[in-house]
Parts: structure tokens; C-alpha cells; sequence
């Protein structure tokens, strides 16, 4: 957790420099896509902080975002 | 989601005050089922989770993703609220 947190001031600290600007990515190559075609969400069980267990059934008739952090 | 163990990410929200309701996948069940988990042996991340977003709607159906390949770019969230509107959320 910690590197991620270190990796993530590094990030900020390179985008704030000129040369780190011209190594970012292409806006448009970082954007939300369409599943084509759609499928059905795989089930999922997980315990949240509190030790309850969270299950994507729980959210029936919400639309969900489920947001992986790349944390190691 | 993240594959931190629960009290990894108990401290993390506790000292970064962090709101944002969290889940663990420590035992990696949901991140294969999801395509989002780092599978490279040579991997320094070999086993934990890419950086991912999906969009599930009212049914229950995947209709938006986006996977990095880079874990250090992140979408901008103009850009997943505009997924999240053309999903049906208001």
C-alpha cells in the first residue's frame, strides 16, 4: 500500500514537469469502452471493511462501478 | 476492489480518510473472473490486480471497461461519469 501511495506522488510529481508532459499517453487512448457484446457480470463475494460480505447481487437494479485499484 | 488483505485497506482508509466503500479480493476469486489480474510471472505485480473500471447495469450486465495496461494511468472521471450516464444513471 505504501509504494502504491509512493508510486502515486511520483506520478503526480512527473506529470508536473515538461518533460514528463510529453510522455503522457493520448488522451483518447485512455477512455471507457463499449462491451461489445455485452455479457453478464461474473458474481462476486467479498468481505468490505467491516467484515460484511458484499455481493454484486446486493445491487440489483442499481447500475454499479466496480473500480480495481492496481494496488501492491 | 482491490487485492489487499481487509485490514490492509482498514489502515489505508483510516489514515488517508478515505469514504469510498471498499472490498477485498485477497484470495484472487473475483479478479480472473473480471480479466483483471496481473498474470506475468515476471511481473513485479505478478498476481494483484490491474487497474480496471466496469460499468454493470440495472440487469446486471457489463457494458462499459476499461483495463490499463499501464497501472499507473487512470481515467478521468468526466470520463467515467460519461460512461455512467450513457449507462442510465442519473
Amino acid at each position: 500500500m505504501k509504494r502504491a501511495l509512493a508510486v502515486a506522488l511520483v506520478l503526480v510529481a512527473a506529470v508536473a514537469t515538461p518533460a514528463a508532459r510529453a510522455m503522457e499517453h493520448d488522451p483518447s487512448a485512455i477512455r471507457m469502452q463499449p462491451y461489445d457484446p455485452p455479457k453478464p457480470a461474473p458474481a462476486f463475494a467479498l468481505p468490505d471493511l467491516s467484515g460484511k460480505t458484499v455481493r454484486l447481487g446486493d445491487f440489483k437494479g442499481k447500475i454499479v462501478l466496480v473500480f480495481f485499484w492496481a494496488t501492491w | 476492489m482491490s487485492a489487499d488483505h481487509v485490514a490492509t485497506l482498514d489502515a489505508f482508509t483510516k489514515q488517508n480518510k478515505i469514504r469510498l466503500p471498499l472490498a477485498s479480493d485477497f484470495r484472487r476469486t473475483m479478479l480472473p473472473a473480471y480479466d483483471a489480474m496481473v498474470t506475468n510471472e515476471q511481473s513485479p505485480i505478478y498476481r494483484y490486480a490491474k487497474r480496471a473500471y466496469f460499468i454493470i447495469d440495472r440487469e446486471g450486465t457489463v457494458r462499459w471497461i476499461k483495463v490499463m495496461d499501464n497501472p499507473l494511468d487512470l481515467l478521468k472521471p468526466d470520463e467515467v461519469l460519461k460512461a455512467l450516464k450513457e449507462s442510465g444513471a442519473s
